[in-house]
């Protein structure tokens, strides 16, 4: 091997050396962490860790496809369509569109770029396509999952001009408060058949237990015989009380 | 101090019964029926009750 081939392969060596580290980091390969059916449109939404966004949530149809990531403190949302793709990425300070609309960076500092952006999307079959796609989902006012779906369709709504978003964000509000308030909180009502089948249940397992406990124990081991007996005694008289208690008459 | 001894025997009734009660369900598994089981359970606790508070021992009177 002459010297131009040696600097040559060494140059290729150091190159692949200092790009390998850097690799695992970037590539590493998102994790399913949940996959659920929505039950009213029948789509399934899949949630990712890992990889390039902290968080990443996908679903679709063959009209169009939503990703929604969190990278860094920004809400990053893909849309792809068969003639567009979209990446709105929306930080504290500004939104930007990037993709076959071009791109356009929106923001306080720069007047009208708003209007711009607001225009672009509006135009857009993607976003439109994506707006009523969130809007036929509904994972329940509990669903963390629901609710970060609705926070996608409203920031669409929102960026397109449209102020229907903050009305259904206001909605999924009150409806996560009743979910809340409707929780039933009493105790099960018992009837006195109950009682005793609950009381039987807990009588002879507490037999068996003695027998398991009394089952290896030598006739002079006093100590470990008492014991098995304590514990059968306050358990069937625990349960005994139990009992009465439950068929008590209560006011 | 005689209700005193009533309440006494009615604790030691139903410690009896307690601890019976689990022996007797698998013995006679009949007991475990809610239709006679409880039945079962309070007559015991009434017998248990009476043969205390027969065979209680009582002061004599000089």
């Amino acid at each position: 091997m002459n010297v131009p081939t040696l600097m040559i392969a060494l140059q290729c060596g150091f190159a692949g050396g200092v790009s390998v580290p850097a690799s695992p980091a970037s590539s590493a390969a998102p994790t399913l962490v949940q996959q659920i059916k929505d039950p009213s449109s029948g789509l399934e939404v899949r949630v990712f860790v890992g990889g390039k966004a902290d968080v990443s949530i996908e679903v679709g149809d063959r009209s169009v496809q939503i990703q929604k990531q969190l990278v860094r403190g920004a809400a990053v949302t893909h849309l792809t369509t068969s003639t567009e793709r979209l990446t709105l990425t929306v930080t504290g300070r500004q939104a930007t569109l990037d993709g076959t609309l071009g791109r356009v960076v929106a923001s306080s500092a720069q007047p009208g770029s708003r209007e711009a952006l607001r225009s672009r999307l509006k135009r857009s079959s993607a976003v439109n396509r994506a707006i009523a796609l969130l809007g036929r989902l509904d994972l329940g006012p509990r669903s963390p999952l629901g609710h970060a779906l609705l926070a996608t369709r409203v920031m669409l709504l929102t960026e397109t001009g449209d102020e229907r978003g903050a009305g259904e964000m206001s909605r999924w509000v009150q409806n996560a408060q009743q979910a809340l308030a409707v929780t039933p909180v009493a105790y099960q009502q018992m009837l006195p058949g109950d009682c005793w089948n609950e009381y039987a249940k807990e009588a002879i397992a507490t037999w068996k237990e003695l027998e398991d406990c009394l089952r290896d124990v030598k006739w002079y081991e006093i100590l470990e015989e008492l014991a098995c007996g304590t514990i059968y005694d306050l358990r069937a008289i625990g349960a005994f009380s139990w009992y009465l208690k439950c068929t008590a008459i209560r006011s | 101090m005689r209700a005193a001894i009533v309440v006494l025997q009615i604790l030691i009734s139903f410690v009896l019964v307690a601890v019976t009660m689990p022996a007797l369900m698998i013995f006679v598994p009949a007991a475990q029926d809610s239709a006679l089981g409880p039945g079962l359970a309070f007559g015991l606790l009434v017998g248990v009750f009476i043969i205390l508070r027969v065979l209680w021992p009582r002061r004599r009177t000089p």
